[in-house]
């Protein structure tokens, strides 16, 4: 890490307890930026400590959390998303959705990493997020509007150019099961019941307002990777024939320069990274890193090695923030992320039989090592690095079992 | 003295923002779109974009409002630069701009304008539907001299506005 670093780059929690209508604010530490990077993995480590187990979907006492990923607001453009993690009343099991476009960057600069809601507002009500404060305000007026009208109104409201926002529209207001939310440039997500998850907590819109800077490390060698990325990695079409939108092959990789050897706690095999008797294929633990960074359409090309996808992604991340995480450390943040995910599932169906513990990119979970009887031991928790979590999971079995 | 121009092609332009934020990445080492050089004006909130950026006008608005004679033309690029050393903050310069292309920084009580990146603008870099270009002023008009004369000899050709250069 570079000096004076981390104290610029600081996130900020914002908790939301919609029935008392209170905010609490607390500064992201060090630490849990470190273990899971930020996104879809401290949404998921959020939701553990905050949310009751057992609780089904579209229930006043689910949690909602929202999360910008690490490199959100640094110029990904196409690639960007923020995460979205909540019970999914359709799929019937927790999951980290992805919210595409400037959602994310515009929580950052209104002064947000990461937001928790829990309760259930009386009325419906917007949450505003203004330069470090949120407000929440009355959105009677916008009741059985549409998610577009909605935030097209409110924007007129704020009178400012640049509002970030997602809203729901009156589909997610009965809470059907499969209600999507809208984000500020039409983009729609959640097809799982986003929007239904809101509009049980009354809540019809999230706006972000705010020109709160983000320091960037190295400016012009971010820029020259960033290009790079977006003409190899993700394929556009020749600007002079836009219109004809035919695919083109994309050019040789060239070498970025770094090339080390992986070696030591996990090692490549078959497009598999395994960790300790648990394995975890390749594209699985790619996308478990990009929803972490806030860059969830990032995807490499099959031809990129795996060494090379992690020293990019690790150079991203130095040349924008200034943290230096290790290829070695990436690999873990996208296991622990993964137990985390599967944890919460492992931790619901006990209460409830509806729940699948379903794990994504992993055919065979006995084999692989993500089945119940491998995952709940204090060894592979220490293994993973969230041995702190290890009481708050025996307690409720305990509870479960008392 | 070089000859090229930055030209900005609205009917391009799709509103991805990209420019905003490498610019300010480029420019102020800082992802805040508030701090970009050029900005992209949504139209009423509909899809119609339009990019402002400095025009580096030869009789410039904004030289000529200097109480200090902190703006000067760079003559190698054909640019207006702001010389820091004499400037005063008096904002004098953003009041005479005719485009609003003179910006603030709060925070470094700075103004600031396009300074096209010496040469290599970022944010034509980064503009993937050909909005903005960089190119030689002879041939900005040529994408609009081949629109009218394919209307003139009535050739159809698929697709928007050509491109220009």
């Amino acid at each position: 890490m570079e000096r004076g670093t981390f104290m610029e780059t600081a996130g900020t929690i914002g908790y939301i307890d919609l029935n008392k209508k209170d905010v609490t604010v607390e500064t992201l530490t060090r630490d849990r930026r470190c273990r899971f990077l930020g996104g879809g993995g401290i949404n998921a480590y959020l939701f553990l400590r905050h949310s009751e187990s057992g609780i089904p979907p579209l229930d006043s006492n689910d949690t909602i959390v929202l999360g910008a990923g690490i490199l959100s607001g640094f110029g990904g453009g196409p690639m960007e998303s923020a995460a979205f993690s909540t019970r999914f009343p359709l799929t019937y099991r927790f999951e980290s959705g992805a919210i595409p476009g400037g959602f994310g960057a515009g929580m950052r600069w209104a002064g947000f990493d990461h937001i928790v809601l829990t309760g259930k507002a009386k009325r419906p009500i917007f949450i505003a997020l203004r330069n470090g404060g949120i407000t929440l305000e009355s959105a009677g007026a916008l009741k059985k509007t549409g998610a577009a009208e909605s935030l097209e109104c409110i924007g007129r409201k704020e009178g400012t150019q640049g509002i970030q926002g997602l809203a729901i529209g009156p589909d997610g207001e009965n809470r059907l099961h499969g209600a999507k939310a809208v984000t500020h440039d039409g983009r729609i997500f959640g097809a799982s019941g986003a929007g239904a998850a809101l509009g049980a907590k009354n809540v019809k819109a999230v706006i972000c307002t705010g020109t709160r800077d983000l320091p960037v490390k190295h400016p012009q060698e971010l820029l020259d990777l960033l290009k790079e990325i977006l003409e190899q990695w993700i394929v556009l079409p020749d600007p002079s024939h836009f219109h004809e939108m035919l695919p083109k092959t994309g050019p040789e990789i060239k070498d970025t320069g770094e090339r080390k050897t992986a070696a030591g706690v996990f090692q490549e095999r078959g497009g598999f990274f395994e960790k300790k008797g648990m394995r975890l294929p390749r594209d699985t633990v790619f996308e478990s890193i990009a929803h972490c960074l806030g860059l969830g359409f990032l995807r490499a090309p099959e031809t990129v090695s795996e060494t090379e996808v992690l020293t990019v992604i690790g150079n991203l991340i130095r040349f924008a923030s200034g943290l230096v995480f290790h290829k070695t450390q990436l690999v873990d943040a996208a296991f622990r992320v993964h137990a985390l995910n599967h944890l919460i599932r492992i931790r619901d169906e006990q209460y409830d039989s509806r729940v699948t513990p379903f794990s994504r990119g992993v055919k065979n979970p006995a084999a692989d090592g993500w089945d119940k009887r491998s995952l709940m031991r204090l060894k592979v928790f220490r293994t993973l690095g969230i041995e702190d979590l290890w009481p708050k999971m025996r307690e409720q079995e305990k509870r479960r079992d008392g | 003295m070089t000859d090229k121009m930055l030209h900005i092609d609205p009917q391009r332009c799709t509103g991805c923002m990209e420019c905003e934020i490498v610019c300010a990445i480029r420019c102020s080492a800082s992802a805040n779109p508030s701090l970009s050089r050029i900005r992209v004006f949504q139209w009423n909130r509909k899809p119609f974009f339009v990019p402002t950026a400095c025009r580096q006008c030869e009789d410039a608005p904004c030289m000529a409002a200097c109480p200090r004679d902190a703006l000067y033309r760079d003559n190698l690029l054909d640019r207006v630069m702001v010389d820091y050393g004499r400037c005063i903050s008096c904002r004098m310069c953003m009041a005479a701009c005719p485009f609003g292309a003179m910006g603030f920084d709060p925070l470094r009580q700075k103004i600031f304008k396009c300074d096209l990146c010496g040469g290599d603008p970022q944010c034509v870099r980064f503009c993937y539907p050909g909005a903005l270009t960089y190119v030689p002023a002879e041939s900005v008009q040529y994408g609009h001299i081949r629109h009218a004369a394919r209307i003139r000899i009535g050739v159809k050709e698929n697709g928007p506005w050509p491109i220009s250069g």
